[in-house]
């Protein structure tokens, strides 16, 4: 029907690969190009680095070769000897678990691998993710992070595998910080506004904090963290440790020196997606898609408390520039502030003690939300395309703001000026006026490559 | 509801091939979510998600759905700069560890639609145009004539502006009964001879195809029989399609036995049997006759109202003691007026006040809140479960999550208070002592609404089917509910009780579960059902008109015996089908069996068991071991007839049956003093426990000179008796 002629083009391609498969038998099999593909489709789902059935992980030669709690999974030269054929063979084999157990043509395969040395063939690229040139844009990348520096003269916009610094009128491209992790899931300036951090990483692969230094625009570090993106990273005051949270469910602490875990918490029960410190530093609050802002005791990493009722998934958390309120937006698109304080005045009637201000309903759930420098605004992002700002003191809207295309998925006020910035679905930038909500400018982060521009959104809406 | 009700995505068109179609999420993208089974309930279709990304159950749920594609964590499963490394393409190829494996192969069509439409931009349209209105499957009568022959079937949507398409590939396939006929890729095959129904859904949209496998029937013959009335010919009509032959009609003696049970929970006296057999009335007339003296009877009154009691969940947990006694009262008073039935439902629903003064107000205090009025009155009065679709759309049905709040909002101000008069204890039923309220006040509140989950806002109500006028503002949001439910145009209302009093006569619906009626589980005989129904709605909801013509048919009357042409067959009628006794009847069976009425705790003496008011009965372990229901839910499966070791054991060795028949001063006694001869001895016992004379070798075989008294010999006899099928079930 209306989509044959890509099932045609499909077909093609598939039935190379499946020649390509293991269909030459005077060749020697090759681990990357006829096993790994096996092992994707039956194995790692189970033993991979975030799940370990059997303390196994599947994912890379070496921890192939390492094996599980049974001790290796093949000898080299001795496929009779290998574990990993006696779990896959038989007639009813033990593996996989699920799903169909492996043909008799590609447990011959594994075998005659194992016999011929079991040799890792794996290119060195393969399991890299560093770019030896700045990416090249045909489409607008959708926009996850937008920071100021604390100063107001930079303007960091994620990309995709990069942060672009801009300038805070966007006027100009001050620089491009390219770094190993595709996605950049949040930033944040350190308080002496020499250093930003990124937490990124590859979903169900790696996490990375990366820390670049704001005068040389060089990455000075970079920490491998978790095995998916990481979340909300945060600065404390004093500068020297960052927090952020994990898919894993854990929030963690590092230094941001050495990238030493300093803290690891991991009393939520669903991802955590914000963090940020309390003003004095020595207690932390995370939130995450289980409903809960917990606050945490920075130096023992001990649980002190839920600060809210569970209500809705928190997707977005900022804390007030100089007090200890929190606002936070979730699913169910009501943008509420708490104080950040424990809950020692619940009562079974008001167990909601730290609430200070409820806003209205947003029309979908909040993905962004950030607080004016002043404390005194705050603007609310959804997924529907709309920005509304408030007065956190009366609650009252004082502006819609219509322009995005699709979600808002990041927003910040200027440090100094009367300005928003915004950035999500659609990958522009916009610079509103406030608090009347004006557009002044929209701009692309990045640079796109013209002649070869594919289709997306940016150019339509929703 | 929807976030993007009224946005549209436009395509850019830079790049647009002119003849390439455009990759559409609802039409094109979420039907692969399904087929793939990514939105399955064991994986992200489940409550919580799998690993995070969470989808809704089988794709009901567009707007959702492309939320979490597109804007959960910002953007994170897709990858507009590089296609390939969407995670919405890795994940689901295995490319980095998935542990629902490998569902979609890279370069297959799936691959490629929903490549291409993340190139093109994640389009999202208006779901109300882009889903299917109704699908339709080709062709429209399945017949196989032999196990082992296949039919192809076709899946075509039809969508709101009149377009057409072929989905087959894309349609979820399933066959409701795996030993007649199996589905594969859209070939449905026949097993073995019988019927089976293919289920089909696609999108939200759902289709039953039947499928008749006949098997070989060389040498069948059709023979015309008597049909009594309209559900005679009905029937027919199905058995002669199925190329099945009925049975014979049942002796007098079973029909008495049946009739009696069926109408009255009791079997006959003797004195009844030996007064209809001995009554000379050709046998159609004859029958007719006890069919009308049986509903008029008080008996029937007492036995129907211990149903209904059960339907409508009268147990003293939440009515106390004086509200199980008014509530079934007022039932058993409602049932010996035959009340219409719709008028019945419509006191019910409507009631207002104390819980002493206004009995059927107990209802609402045993349902107590919005949502168990809206599962149990929808099961109860529609024969629809609306237990599912609480927390999501339906999985098989059309039934949506917010029908299931719309339909709440019209009991959102039913409330109940304490009454003026003071606290009851009553014993639960593991025999603890527990408070309850005495009196209880149900009454209308001035506010209160119910709030859909998914946005938490309030839902005005509205009814799942058909149109109802607005509430008004501030009165009795009911009102409008229940002349809508008992309208003689609800298309289930008068059904529901059709198919559940014909299950009552035949041991199951023609749609079973009666209280499961949906597309997905049709019915054996829908013209049948359609007649009844139609039946039921012009005698204006008369319950004992409805009784009465089905068991003045032939089809009522049909022997358990089966023949060559309907021996495999359970569902069409063609025989008549034994059944366990209930709890109760068993009871009663004792009682007349013996002459001696088993005792219990909270049982007082003489009383029938259907007359105890309480679902709660402590102590009481016959009558729950043999399935009486505690009355907790509004489902008929509350009531276990079941056949277990424990029955058995208990019949055998219980002291229910043994105490009875060793009471001094039963019948068995009696008919031992007073009656010389042996062999009318044995025609007492026979006509008393089996309700039929003996025959003359059964007569034959009992020898009061093998040991122990007279007495000893004819309690023996007796006990084998109750032991054997013939008293155990009704047949």
């Amino acid at each position: 029907m209306f989509v044959r002629k890509h099932s045609l083009a499909g077909l093609l391609i598939w039935v190379t690969v499946a020649f390509a498969a293991g269909a030459d038998d005077t060749k020697p099999v090759s681990f990357y190009h006829d096993v790994v593909p096996i092992l994707k489709r039956s194995c790692t789902g189970c033993h991979h680095p975030d799940k370990l059935k059997g303390e196994l992980d599947l994912t890379t030669y070496v921890a192939f070769q390492k094996g599980g709690k049974h001790g290796p999974a093949f000898k080299s030269g001795k496929p009779d000897d290998s574990r990993v054929i006696e779990e896959v063979s038989g007639e009813e084999p033990n593996m996989p678990k699920e799903g169909d157990p492996l043909t008799k043509e590609e447990v011959a395969l594994f075998e005659r691998w194992i016999r011929e040395g079991a040799k890792d063939d794996t290119p060195p690229e393969a399991n890299s993710f560093k770019l030896s040139e700045p990416p090249v844009y045909t489409a607008l990348p959708a926009i996850s992070a937008i920071e100021f520096s604390p100063d107001g003269n930079v303007l960091a916009v994620s990309g995709y595998h990069e942060v672009v610094l801009h300038k805070p009128d966007g006027s100009g491209l001050v620089a491009r910080l390219v770094g190993e992790s595709p996605r950049i899931e949040s930033l944040a300036f350190s308080p002496d506004r020499k250093l930003l951090a990124v937490s990124g990483g590859a979903p169900s692969r790696f996490g990375e904090i990366q820390i670049w230094n704001m005068e040389t625009h060089k990455e000075t570090q970079s920490f491998k963290v978790a095995h998916d993106s990481v979340y909300g990273v945060s600065f404390s005051p004093d500068g020297e440790r960052l927090a952020f949270g994990c898919a894993d469910k854990t929030v963690r602490v590092i230094s941001v020196n050495d990238g030493k875990e300093l803290m690891k918490f991991d009393n939520h029960s669903d991802w955590v997606l914000a963090t940020a410190f309390t003003v004095d530093g020595k207690r932390l609050l995370s939130g995450s898609r289980d409903r809960a802002m917990k606050l945490i005791n920075v130096g023992n990493g001990q649980f002190i408390d839920d600060i809210n009722k569970l209500l809705e998934n928190v997707l977005c958390m900022a804390r007030h520039p100089t007090q200890d309120l929190v606002a936070y937006g979730g699913d169910l698109g009501v943008p509420r502030i708490y104080r950040i304080s424990d809950n020692q005045g619940r009562t079974a009637a008001n167990n909601d003690v730290n609430l200070v201000r409820e806003f209205e309903r947003q029309p979908g759930p909040v993905c962004s939300l950030a607080y004016s420098s002043d404390g005194n605004l705050i603007a609310v992002g959804n997924v529907n395309g709309e920005v509304r700002i408030y007065k956190t003191g009366d609650g009252s809207r004082i502006a819609t703001l219509k322009e995005n295309q699709g979600a808002v998925f990041a927003l910040r006020f200027h440090p100094t000026q009367n300005q928003l910035a915004t950035g999500g679905y659609d990958g522009k930038v916009r610079l509103f006026e406030v608090p009347d909500g004006k557009l002044v400018s929209a701009f692309d982060p990045v640079p796109i490559k013209e002649g070869n521009k594919v289709a997306t959104a940016s150019a339509g809406s929703h | 509801m929807c976030w993007f009700s009224g946005k549209r995505l436009r395509a850019s068109g830079s790049i647009k091939d002119a003849t390439a179609p455009e990759i559409h999420f609802v039409r094109d993208v979420q039907p692969i979510l399904s087929k793939l089974g990514c939105n399955a309930g064991t994986c992200h279709g489940s409550a919580k998600g799998k690993n995070g990304f969470k989808l809704s159950l089988r794709g009901y749920d567009p707007e959702y759905d492309y939320q979490a594609l597109i804007n959960d964590l910002s953007g994170r499963r897709f990858n507009r700069v590089k296609v390939e490394e969407s995670l919405m393409l890795l994940k689901p190829t295995a490319e980095v560890p998935h542990e629902g494996r490998q569902p979609l192969k890279p370069g297959s069509r799936e691959y490629n639609i929903l490549r291409q439409w993340i190139v093109e931009g994640t389009k999202f349209e208006d779901p109300l145009k882009n889903r299917p209105q109704s699908i339709e499957v080709l062709p429209s009568e399945v017949e196989l004539d032999l196990p082992g022959r296949s039919q192809h079937l076709l899946v075509l949507a039809h969508y709101p502006d009149g377009n057409v398409r072929e989905v087959t590939r894309d349609a979820i396939l399933s066959s409701n009964n795996g030993d007649v006929a199996e589905v594969k890729n859209s070939v449905v095959t026949g097993l073995r001879r019988g019927e089976a129904a293919v289920l089909v859904r696609y999108e939200g949209c759902y289709a039953t195809k039947l499928v008749t496998v006949m098997g070989d029937r060389t040498g069948y013959k059709w023979q015309d029989v008597a049909e009594y009335n309209y559900i005679d010919k009905l029937v027919d009509a199905k058995l002669k399609k199925m190329k099945i032959v009925p049975s014979e009609l049942c002796t007098d003696a079973e029909f008495v036995r049946r009739v009696s049970l069926d109408l009255t929970g009791l079997p006959p006296t003797p004195e009844r049997v030996r007064a209809f057999l001995a009554d000379e009335t050709p046998g159609r007339q004859k029958r007719e006759k006890l069919i009308d003296e049986l509903l008029a009877s008080e008996d029937y009154n007492e036995y129907w109202a211990n149903k209904w009691a059960d339907l409508l969940q009268c147990n003293s947990e939440h009515l106390g003691q004086k509200g199980v006694w008014v509530f079934r009262n007022w039932i058993q008073h409602s049932i010996a007026e035959n009340k219409p039935y719709d008028k019945f439902v419509r006191e019910l629903l409507l009631a207002e006040g104390s819980s002493y003064r206004n009995p059927e107000v107990n209802y609402y205090r045993a349902l107590r809140d919005s949502g168990k009025i809206t599962e149990d009155v929808s099961q109860t009065f529609l024969g629809v479960r609306f237990n599912c679709n609480k927390c999501h759309d339906h999985p098989f049905e059309k039934w949506t999550q917010k029908q299931y709040y719309q339909f709440g909002a019209y009991f959102a101000r039913v409330a109940i208070k304490r009454g003026s008069l003071g606290k009851e204890s009553v014993r639960s039923f593991t025999g603890d002592l527990m408070q309850v309220p005495g009196e209880e006040i149900v009454y209308l509140k001035d506010d209160g609404e119910v709030q859909y989950p998914k946005t938490g806002m309030d839902v005005a109500p509205k009814v799942p089917v058909g149109e109802a006028p607005e509430p008004p503002k501030d009165g009795d949001r009911r009102v409008a509910f229940v002349n809508w439910l008992v309208s003689k145009d609800n298309p289930y209302f008068a059904e529901a009780m059709a198919n559940r009093a014909w299950s009552y006569f035949f041991a199951r619906g023609i749609i079973d579960p009666v209280d499961d009626i949906r597309g997905s589980n049709p019915a054996s005989n829908p013209e049948l059902l359609e007649a009844l129904k139609e039946d039921f709605i012009e005698s204006s909801f008369n319950v004992r008109h409805l009784m009465r013509n089905i068991c003045l048919s032939r089809t009522y009357q049909l022997s358990i015996n089966k023949n060559r042409w309907n021996e495999d067959d359970n569902v069409n009628f063609s025989h008549a089908l034994p059944r366990r006794l209930s709890a109760e009847q068993m009871l009663d069976a004792i009682a007349i069996a013996t002459g001696d009425r088993p005792k219990f705790k909270g049982l007082p003496a003489g009383m029938r068991p259907v007359e105890l008011p309480d679902g709660m009965v402590a102590g009481n372990d016959f009558l729950s071991l043999f399935g009486r229901p505690k009355r907790q839910s509004a489902c008929e499966c509350e009531r276990n007839s079941n056949v277990t070791l424990a029955h058995a054991l208990n019949l055998i060795n219980g002291t229910t049956i043994s105490e009875s028949l060793a009471a001094p001063t039963n019948r068995i006694a009696k008919i031992v003093e007073g009656e010389k001869d042996d062999q009318k001895v044995v025609e007492d016992i026979y006509l008393s426990v089996l309700n039929r004379p003996p025959t003359d070798k059964e007569s034959g075989a009992v020898d009061f000179s093998a040991g122990g008294s007279r007495l000893e010999v004819a309690q023996d006899l007796t006990w084998a008796l109750m032991n054997s099928p013939a008293f155990l079930f009704n047949r």
